[in-house]
């Protein structure tokens, strides 16, 4: 990856982290477009639109060697940890060129070259890996540390509650990231629990704490900053973020079950918006060179539809492929047996 | 070669493969300072330290999932679940995790952990401690599946599964543990993933494993003493991957043959074999391939009806002279 | 309730192909009872003696044939007295008269029981004495079954086989003869196709060894044991043409795929030197070819990569142990065959031509092309672009006709020779 679009272990201040929120508004909605040209490899598309500041924020103090899990709804987390925005695009459409050859897609993008133990479509699934990872860590003597990120809907799930009290209890080298969008699908936070106030849980089980508000970005990255550095140290962590989630679930999803006002509302808490207007405000940066910025995303965006859409399909001889390890035998084809068993000779 | 029993032939394994390799960690409830519910890690804490041999809290999903990110992260896990029935707190973890990594993450990564476990009838542990559930792990693809029915074996195969580069689930039998026998662990075992023809014969093939191994053996000893029966007894030491090759022509030569499991019937490993053998040696049957298969029941905690809810030797030794008749 | 009834018996038909039979012997009296399985009378044909079981309990009436006489299949040979259905028989009354014209009223009461009266040509027999059947051309319909349920098992065919055999063997069996024959006509010699080795030809030079045929089956340059590289078709025919001209009589060269082109143009340099030549799926004779495959071989790296490519080849192929699959897997990952790949193929099209050599070839030497109906890396229809001359086959083999079928690759060879 390029370095300009890595962020390797600082916060390089309001400027570089709008551009990195920015990179990922527009790979989301490229992301969408590419669902509505029909070159999407199904429909579970989930868009990260309005949590910008999450995977920013926190990725900004991630270092080399550090690892993560993500849930499905982890494109942005994986693009502010330096990804390929090609290559993922081109996971997306289920292409040989994606990051996992085509086989993984939105929901099971990985990449062990910058840490990405994997995305998950399993609520919570993701959780457990970082204490694995802690513990090799914390045995290797590494100082490297190992983040989950989910979101609020994970807190109802009870491996979230197992691998906190054991990250607490060894003191791991882990943190537990809730990007809490208000929705579990289609259920509000407050509908799925009596105490919305997430931290709260994780303090029970010994762990450092915070909630922030995902509005403004340099709150999540300066939070972000004191828990990580406190993880690497055994102090495990928690950081809920509060953002809002401006579309459905899943791109096909128009949330019917939520009120137009409160989606309003809700959209107005824009954290790349309010990162611009900040950045303009203060002097910082002119608006003609956040103009341009813009329009140089857009066009590194507009290529990786170009490259996902041209990609070669994935071979068919790679379907049995990786099921075990490459020494390995490959499954036999239903077909082959068939074909065999069936033989006269 | 020393005299040694199922279990101490496990810790040996274990030892020896934490020896041999810094990143080997054990890691379970009980696995530490209790030294295991059956006894086979005990001591281990006091010669690796609880870095290595780590007691978890009962937590069996997040047990089984640590260890999948130990394993990506560079460790050896040996995870240990108490018992196989609580297989399904973990299954998330083994089932859409650790055996789907590899294949959804493009081949990047491979998940090399164990988890051991064990299962089976025989302690009047009642109907949540005494299931065989490997079809649960056999009907998965990515996962590896090992049960050691002897002594040579437990040290082997969990050596072996220990080098494996995918997941392997370890089920030994919890009325094997006091099995006593001889153990060289300097001799060249069988291949992993190769069958063993623990007896040549003729007439009728019998393909087990696991403790079911032992009552296919006596039954062979007592058809041959009292019938002139010669069953042949194959024990199938992985259920992933299956060495069909091993088993192919001992039923071609007797066109007979009978799946022993202690798992329930229906949908179990005993039908996937059926029909397997059905369909690779179809023109070389005599028979119907006979499943000899535990009730499709739960298990009782009365000893009576625990023992006869699956094959015993009696059993075994009946159906092969029904089939021979 | 059971009737006894007369009825005639009909002259079996003990084979598919038999027509009429000889009576040998009859085995019971005129006058005696016979219990279900006994042995009623041995028949001849041309090709057996065998005893011919009672289908039922009954007692024999009269003999309308006598020893020697032939009979006709279907053509009646005795009148019985029976209280059982037997089978194809219970359609002949012994007499016309009404009274006895409605056997189906005197059936015993075991016409509702499936079991204990098969459908004709849905005989109850199991998988292995259908196959044993099959195999040894035993018509199963004839066969009494003694297994469960009057169940045809392996050992009833068995006896039908070693009855049929009984008569068929004749004193001196040409065998030695057919031996000394084969030994004059020189020896074979196999090529290998591409990726393959010598020793893929054992299991068909085992076959014709035993009749005393004399085979070599060396590897290629840039195959196996063979220490020179071959990065051109010419390197591969120079080699053949050089062993073929130190021959001192002339042999039949059985050339498969890749090794069929090297065989025939090498064949066709070197004439004198081929008594015949046999191709077996052989590249070089029309435009496409499993491209993926040919690459495939040549740059696979891992077993199981391999193992997926050897599937294409046929039945046999698959089931080769893993520890074979693992040397060669080895083997092809140093790579000594990937620039001959290019030579042969670009994507599916072929890039070498065997057609040509052929016409002019097979005016002096005999030629034939054996084609399997199931190969998926070298079409069957490449077939119809043999030259005139060119005797061809299909089999119902994969790519690899000599490990799916080596008893036919063997009678094909011998027939040729």
């Amino acid at each position: 990856m390029t370095e300009k679009n890595s962020m390797p272990g600082s916060n390089s201040g309001l400027p570089d982290l709008y551009r990195h929120m920015r990179r990922v508004r527009t790979f989301e909605e490229r992301v969408g477009e590419l669902f509505v040209r029909g070159k999407s490899a199904g429909s579970m598309l989930h868009l990260s639109v309005g949590e910008e500041s999450a995977a920013v924020g926190v990725c900004s103090h991630m270092h080399d060697g550090d690892t993560f899990t993500t849930h499905h709804r982890g494109h942005g987390i994986f693009l502010a940890r330096g990804a390929d925005p090609a290559r993922m695009m081109a996971e997306i459409a289920g292409k040989e060129t994606g990051y996992c050859h085509g086989k993984g897609g939105s929901m099971h993008i990985a990449d062990m070259g910058l840490g990405h133990l994997g995305a998950n479509a399993i609520v919570g699934g993701g959780i457990p890996a970082v204490v694995g990872a802690g513990l090799a860590a914390r045995n290797g003597k590494k100082d490297v540390v190992s983040l989950a990120f989910f979101g609020d809907g994970a807190t109802g799930q009870g491996i979230l509650y197992e691998s906190m009290n054991m990250a607490a209890l060894w003191r791991l080298p882990v943190m537990f990231v809730c990007i809490n969008n208000q929705y579990g699908m289609g259920t509000r936070i407050d509908q799925a629990t009596a105490n919305p106030r997430l931290h709260e849980r994780a303090e029970a089980f010994g762990l450092v704490a915070r909630t922030v508000d995902g509005l403004e970005v340099e709150e999540v990255a300066d939070a972000a900053a004191e828990l990580i550095a406190g993880a690497r140290a055994g102090k495990p962590a928690f950081l809920a973020i509060e953002c809002y989630r401006f579309y459905g679930h899943a791109r096909k999803d128009k949330s019917p079950y939520r009120a137009e006002a409160e989606e309003a509302e809700g959209r107005n808490k824009d954290p790349v918006l309010r990162a611009r207007t900040k950045l303009i405000e203060s002097g910082i940066m002119a608006e003609t060179d956040l103009d341009a910025m813009d329009a140089e995303i857009a066009q590194e965006m507009d290529a990786t539809i170009d490259f996902a859409v041209s990609g070669n399909e994935p071979q068919m001889s790679s379907m049995f492929r990786d099921v075990y390890a490459p020494e390995e035998a490959e499954p036999e084809p239903v077909r082959t047996r068939i074909e065999r068993i069936l033989a006269r000779q | 070669m020393i005299e040694t029993t199922y279990r101490g032939a496990l810790r040996q394994a274990l030892t020896d493969a934490m020896q041999e390799n810094e990143a080997v960690v054990i890691m379970g409830e009980e696995v530490g300072r209790y030294g295991g519910a059956y006894g086979v890690t005990k001591g281990l804490i006091d010669e690796f330290g609880e870095d290595r041999v780590i007691d978890t809290p009962i937590s069996e999903a997040a047990i089984v999932g640590a260890a999948v990110g130990a394993a990506m992260a560079g460790l050896r896990p040996v995870a240990e679940l108490m018992y196989v029935d609580f297989i399904g707190m973990t299954m998330d973890q083994l089932a859409n995790q650790a055996a789907k990594i590899r294949y959804m993450f493009g081949g990047q990564i491979g998940v090399p952990m164990i988890l051991r476990t064990q299962g089976g009838t025989g302690r009047s542990a009642g109907a949540q401690h005494s299931q065989s559930l490997e079809a649960y792990v056999m009907h998965t693809p990515g996962l590896r599946l090992a049960m050691p029915a002897t002594v040579e074996d437990a040290y082997h195969l969990l050596r072996q599964a220990m080098k494996q580069p995918d997941p392997v689930v370890f089920i030994e039998h919890k009325g094997l543990y006091t099995m006593k026998g001889e153990l060289d662990t300097s001799a060249e075992p069988a291949a992993w993933g190769k069958a063993r023809v623990m007896r040549e014969g003729s007439d009728v093939v019998i393909v087990s494993y696991s403790r079911q191994l032992h009552h296919a053996l006596a039954a062979a000893d007592t058809l041959e003493k009292e019938n002139g029966i010669q069953a042949a007894v194959v024990d199938l030491r992985t259920l992933n991957p299956i060495d069909f090759a091993t088993i192919r022509p001992l039923v071609e030569q007797a066109g007979r043959a009978m799946v022993v499991s202690e798992g329930v019937m229906t949908a179990g490993v005993a039908a996937e074999l059926a029909a397997r053998i059905t369909e690779e040696c179809f023109d070389y049957l005599e028979d119907p391939v006979v499943r000899v298969a535990g009730e499709d029941i739960p298990i009782s905690v009365s000893p009576l009806l625990e023992k006869h809810s699956v094959p015993t030797p009696e059993f075994i030794t009946e159906v092969a002279r029904m089939m021979l008749k | 309730m059971t009737t006894v009834t007369q009825v005639k018996l009909p002259m079996p038909r003990l084979g598919e192909t038999m027509e009429q039979g000889t009576i040998s012997t009859w085995l019971v009296k005129t006058g005696e009872t016979f219990a279900r399985g006994d042995p009623l009378l041995e028949l001849e044909t041309d090709k057996t003696l065998v005893e011919y079981p009672a289908l039922g309990a009954g007692k024999l009436i009269e003999m309308l044939v006598g020893p020697g006489d032939v009979v006709d299949v279907g053509a009646p040979i005795a009148i019985i007295e029976t209280a059982e259905a037997w089978d194809g028989i219970a359609d002949s009354p012994a007499s016309e008269e009404p009274a006895e014209k409605a056997p189906a009223a005197s059936l015993p009461d075991t016409s509702s029981d499936a079991d204990a009266r098969p459908e004709a040509g849905q005989r109850r027999a199991t998988p292995l004495a259908r196959r044993l059947a099959r195999e040894g051309g035993v018509d199963l319909s004839v066969l009494q079954g003694t297994g469960r349920r009057g169940r045809i098992e392996a050992r009833d065919v068995r006896s039908a086989i070693e009855a049929s055999t009984h008569t068929d063997t004749q004193p001196g069996t040409p065998v030695a003869a057919h031996a000394n024959a084969a030994a004059d006509s020189g020896p074979v010699l196999f090529i290998h196709g591409f990726a393959g080795l010598g020793s893929n030809w054992e299991k068909l030079r085992a076959r014709l060894q035993k009749v005393g045929l004399k085979t070599e089956a060396p590897d290629m340059p840039g195959h196996g044991r063979n220490a020179a590289e071959a990065n051109s078709v010419e390197e591969c025919v120079a080699w053949l043409g050089d062993w073929l001209s130190a021959q001192d009589r002339p042999v039949h060269l059985v050339g498969h795929s890749f090794g069929a082109h090297v065989a025939a143009l090498a064949a066709n340099r070197t004439r004198s030197k081929v008594s015949r030549l046999t191709l077996v799926a052989p590249a070089g004779c029309g435009h496409d070819i499993n491209g993926g495959f040919v690459h495939g071989m040549a740059h696979t790296r891992t077993a199981g990569e391999l193992l997926h490519l050897l599937r294409l080849l046929g039945p046999e192929a698959s089931r080769l142990p893993a520890d074979a699959v693992g040397t060669m897997a080895t083997e092809l990952a140093k790579g000594r065959l990937q620039t001959l790949a290019g030579v042969i193929a670009r994507g599916d099209t072929q890039l070498i031509d065997t057609i040509a050599a052929l016409g002019a070839l097979s005016e002096d030497v005999p030629v034939r092309a054996i084609f399997g109906s199931a190969d998926s890396i070298i079409a069957k229809e490449h077939m119809f672009n043999m030259p005139p001359r060119v005797a061809s086959h299909i089999v119902p083999t994969g790519h690899m006709p000599h490990w799916d079928d080596p008893a036919l690759l063997e009678s094909l060879i011998r027939g040729s020779n």
